[in-house]
């Protein structure tokens, strides 16, 4: 067979067909990018290449996948966006090459330990997104034609899209294992009260930050919690995760919800800035005759009564966790006749894109009774959700008193 | 309105929701169309940065905005409070029950200052 003249239509088909090979696409992630790293080192006879992939600070690039200079991988080398050559590449987002490879250009050393002499780098980017850097270098001083360059950003924007994907699947995994641990399995044996829950994760968003908590506190007393973290996936999870802790510790120590609240919006403002959280925070006293309540941006809960009234209630209401500096929040206390119910929600549950949001609580004032929590839980999803396809994520709470 | 239209004309790929920004006499006007919620808050608080940068005073119309959920309100607060921190004006324009009901909801109905229309605003900006 004869060999392509290098640089002639045949040769370049020949490169194209190396990186767009259709086998490739059965390889898992890291084996596509060891083996796409390993063919670009060849096509464009260079000594090594590197991906380096954006971390979960968005600050910093890290190697992830390496031929020819592998130590950058197991020594975890880190560049921070905007700073060396990499960090130059991503910052600028756009290919960048250099012919001199010392301390003045490039922050990693083993770079120039190896003895490189020129470097090309390209941006990772996919629908957009910045998601990394991948670069090659040489250790002869040489130009890189136009065609290697074209070459290496295809390369490029194949690993930008398998790595993005890699990232969505591993977090969306993680967000739903998170969010399954931190909502109860079960809901507490609490004498004089029944509890049933319902949470759905939203379609558009998969697991958001929607949690709810029920809890014993000293004094016979029980401490009810329906919150929604704005935001979706891991991120939203994570802070869910914190938020409810802090809340769970807080209600421990301070008996008035409304201070509880107030203790949580100044931990989530001092330590998750841009954080917004609403909540509801409920405390059925020993007597479980009332309830202490107060919110923070949260919709109130419905109360039903045995006698078939239905309404919102209407305690104060507070500005959202995390945002406003100065929220103030205070704790009303409503009575709870035996048999009545109350229903705590997230607003995924009555707010619709086409529709209002006073529909939607018109329609669960219609729905929700003080029967079995249970079976109200089960009617109020049959009606609000139905068939439905719901883009934000639902959370669901019935609490009744037990009947006299 | 009048004016030329600047800078951030839509947000790529998005269908619900269209952000664009104009100047008048020193006040930025930014409208918002459509749908803002935690499909399009991304976008959009990207498009608002770029459209407020340089401005000294922004005007929010909102008086075609027909669907406003927690993930919007919670990019026009954070917007509000980093101009707010640079001694930038924010006044929102809307008489839409689907933008004030939620606001009101969430107990942040204070928070800005509303106008019925953008006409109003920028007379409120420009005192």
């Amino acid at each position: 067979m004869a060999v392509p003249e290098p640089g002639g239509a045949e040769d370049r088909l020949r490169r194209i067909e190396a990186v767009t090979d259709a086998a490739l696409a059965h390889l898992d992630t890291e084996a596509l990018l060891s083996e796409l790293l390993i063919r670009v080192r060849e096509l464009l006879d260079v000594d090594t290449a590197t991906v380096l992939l954006i971390d979960s600070s968005a600050r910093n690039l890290v190697a992830v996948a390496s031929v020819g200079i592998e130590e950058e991988v197991r020594q975890g080398v880190r560049v921070p966006i905007g700073r060396g050559f990499a960090g130059r590449v991503a910052m600028e987002r756009r290919p960048v090459m250099i012919t001199q490879v010392d301390d003045t250009t490039v922050v990693n050393p083993l770079l120039w330990d190896r003895g490189l002499r020129t470097l090309l780098g390209v941006p990772l980017v996919t629908t957009g997104v910045l998601v990394g850097v991948l670069h090659v270098g040489s250790v002869t001083a040489r130009r890189f034609a136009d065609d290697d360059v074209h070459l290496l950003q295809m390369v490029a924007d194949r690993i930008a899209l398998a790595a993005h994907t890699q990232v969505g699947v591993v977090e969306r995994a993680a967000a739903a294992a998170l969010q399954r641990s931190l909502l109860p399995a079960t809901l507490p044996d609490v004498p004089g009260l029944s509890f049933a829950a319902r949470y759905v994760p939203g379609t558009d968003t998969g697991v958001g930050g929607d949690w709810y908590d029920v809890f014993r506190l000293p004094g016979d007393r029980v401490g009810i919690v329906m919150g929604d973290v704005v935001g979706n996936g891991l991120a939203a999870a994570v802070v869910m995760g914190r938020l409810r802790s802090a809340l769970r510790a807080y209600a421990l120590d301070v008996e008035d919800p409304g201070e509880v609240l107030r203790k949580l919006d100044r931990k989530a403002q001092h330590f998750e800035y841009g954080t917004m959280a609403t909540v509801s925070y409920a405390v059925v006293e020993r007597d479980r005759e009332h309830v202490s309540i107060a919110l923070a941006g949260h919709p109130p809960p419905m109360v039903a009564a045995p006698n078939g009234a239905v309404g919102l209630t209407e305690p104060l209401l507070g500005p959202p966790i995390g945002f406003l500096r100065g929220g103030s929040y205070q704790s009303t206390v409503l009575d709870l006749r035996p048999g009545a119910l109350l229903c705590f929600y997230t607003d995924g549950l009555v707010e619709r894109r086409g529709s209002t949001i006073d529909a939607g609580l018109l329609t669960l004032r219609e729905t929700v009774t003080a029967g079995p929590p249970e079976a109200v839980c089960a009617k109020v999803m049959a009606v609000l959700v139905g068939t439905e396809i719901v883009r934000d994520d639902i959370a669901l709470l019935a609490m009744r008193r037990d009947p006299a | 309105m009048t004016g030329a239209p600047s800078g951030h004309d839509g947000l790529p790929g998005s269908t619900v929701l269209t952000v664009r920004d104009i100047e008048r006499d020193g006040v930025v006007v930014v409208s918002l169309v459509g749908e803002l919620d935690m499909a399009t808050a991304e976008d959009a608080a990207i498009a608002l940065r770029a459209a407020t940068t340089h401005a000294t005073a922004v005007v929010l119309d909102m008086t075609e905005l027909r669907f406003f959920a927690s993930a919007g309100l919670n990019i026009l607060l954070q917007l509000r409070q980093e101009l707010q921190d640079n001694g930038v004006d924010v006044r929102l324009a809307t008489d839409q029950q689907a933008v004030l009901r939620p606001m009101e909801l969430m107990g942040v109905a204070d928070q800005f200052a509303v106008h019925s229309s953008v006409a109003d605003a920028l007379a409120a900006a420009r005192r």
